[in-house]
């Protein structure tokens, strides 16, 4: 009886905590939003943006406009954004991009809204075609002002000169394209949007770029980088969260909004980030 | 009694096991076109737009249009995964040029995950003249542009059929594009 107890305990000691922790992990923390604020030293960037607000959302996976995407939307429009950069997968594999769409069409940002692709928005290839185009697919889009860039570039003359935005898309990782987008020389700062942070082994060394990229969801359950490598998971093992700097190129990997696989986040929150320049 | 079933289930196995290897028809038809799903399992990419078509069908009541417009290589891409063309001699297809004037198109077969280099995959020209065209493509032949070796037929990864840099809009209509055995 003793020894019983003793069992009983003990199994309630260890169930209990990991009961709570999964608990904790899916209808707490994919909730707990952050605005996260990250510091990129860059002279002339700085003297370009100013104190504009820059933002990037990543790996949203909208399933649905809940309760989620209406407190991103809020927490965006309470951050009056001058431009805002999404990196890709916007829905759940093979799911619905109706929802998506409108998610994009309730975006605003006084510069503009600049976003790739992800490999989830690729799974239902005939229905990727919609972030860009209309229903005949002959069209652009009037759902939202969002601008995909596609192995693309787009300028935007600010104070002090003139802002390249350059976006990467994969899945052709290696197709001639996006290698061109990705080595292409540029006389002044460019930003480049990835979805895969893997695209930062890709750009040259030398060249003043802010790579902003997701894709890793910041593991979603914080581990260490070993298990991400037995794992198999590269991306995460190498560029799991946060900022990565080489020489003049820096890259900052979000751990996105959504979550996929499963719906969990335990020690990986759920991120909105926004850029500031200093000297 | 007992015996004697064990028997009956022995031969059953014995003529499936050999069955289960070689392709049980001496066609593999592909891609057909005949509904909205055979849509949705192609590879989507700008440049090209695809719909069914009742002209031009060679196979069942309806084809597929293809409409390319100036861009790199837009074209026709439509696996997914692996396939496995091994038992057969020969991939065909359909293709019904409208225009006026012959065109040419790129064919490309990988058998590589990671997309391999110019030399490492298969490519050919093949030109199509205005109006009813038949493509034949030998698996023999399906040999990398490098000539160094012959692609792994139990590991196609890529089929694409594309108009290199189209310097205005083109449409073709394809159909019927089947893996058959040569009659022996």
């Amino acid at each position: 009886m003793k020894t019983k107890a003793r069992y009983a305990w003990w199994a309630l000691g260890v169930a209990l905590p990991l009961l709570l922790t999964v608990l904790y992990g899916v209808l707490i923390e994919p909730y707990r939003i952050q605005v996260h604020h990250v510091w990129i030293n860059d002279p002339l960037l700085q003297k370009m943006i100013g104190t504009r607000v820059v933002v990037q959302l990543s790996d949203l996976h909208i399933n649905a406009l809940g309760k989620r995407e209406q407190q991103v939307l809020d927490m965006v429009d309470a951050l009056g954004p001058d431009m805002i950069f999404l990196t890709g997968d916007y829905v759940s594999w093979k799911g619905d991009a109706e929802p998506a769409l409108v998610f994009l069409s309730r975006l605003h940002a006084k510069l503009g809204i600049w976003a790739v692709m992800g490999d989830y928005d690729y799974s239902r290839s005939r229905t990727s075609c919609l972030f860009c185009h209309d229903e005949t697919r002959r069209g652009r889009t009037q759902r939202h002002t969002v601008h995909f860039l596609r192995n693309s570039e787009e300028t935007i003359r600010l104070t002090g000169g003139v802002l390249t935005i350059r976006g990467l898309d994969g899945p052709a990782e290696q197709e001639p394209f996006f290698q061109t987008a990705a080595r292409r020389r540029d006389s002044g700062p460019v930003f480049i949007l990835s979805h895969s942070p893997l695209s930062f082994d890709h750009i040259s060394d030398d060249r003043n770029a802010l790579i902003m990229a997701g894709d890793t969801h910041g593991g979603q359950v914080a581990l260490p980088k070993w298990v991400f490598s037995l794992l198999g998971y590269r991306k995460n093992n190498l560029y799991n969260e946060g900022l990565f700097e080489k020489k003049m190129k820096k890259m900052y990997v979000s751990r996105g909004v959504g979550t996929s696989h499963a719906p969990v986040r335990i020690g990986s929150r759920p991120e909105i980030v926004v850029y500031h320049f200093s000297t | 009694m007992i015996l004697g079933r064990i028997a009956v289930i022995g031969a059953l196995a014995a003529c499936l096991a050999p069955c289960a290897e070689a392709p049980s028809s001496g066609t593999s038809m592909l891609f057909d076109f005949e509904s909205e799903a055979a849509l949705d399992r192609l590879n989507w990419h700008c440049g090209a737009l695809y719909s069914l078509s009742p002209d031009h069908a060679t196979h069942g009541a309806r084809s597929l249009k293809m409409e390319v417009f100036p861009s790199p290589y837009p074209g026709f891409d439509p696996l997914h995964g692996t396939e496995d063309w091994r038992g057969y001699d020969e991939l065909g297809f359909d293709v019904f040029n409208p225009a006026a004037r012959a065109i040419r198109i790129g064919l490309r077969i990988d058998d590589k995950k990671k997309p391999p280099l110019y030399e490492d995959r298969f490519n050919r020209s093949v030109e199509l003249n205005p109006g009813a065209n038949h493509v034949t493509i030998p698996l023999s032949s399906l040999v990398t542009s490098d000539g160094k070796r012959r692609l792994d037929l139990a590991h196609i990864r890529k089929f694409q059929l594309f108009i290199p840099y189209p310097a205005q809009s083109t449409t073709l209509y394809i159909d019927a594009v089947a893996l058959a055995r040569n009659s022996r």
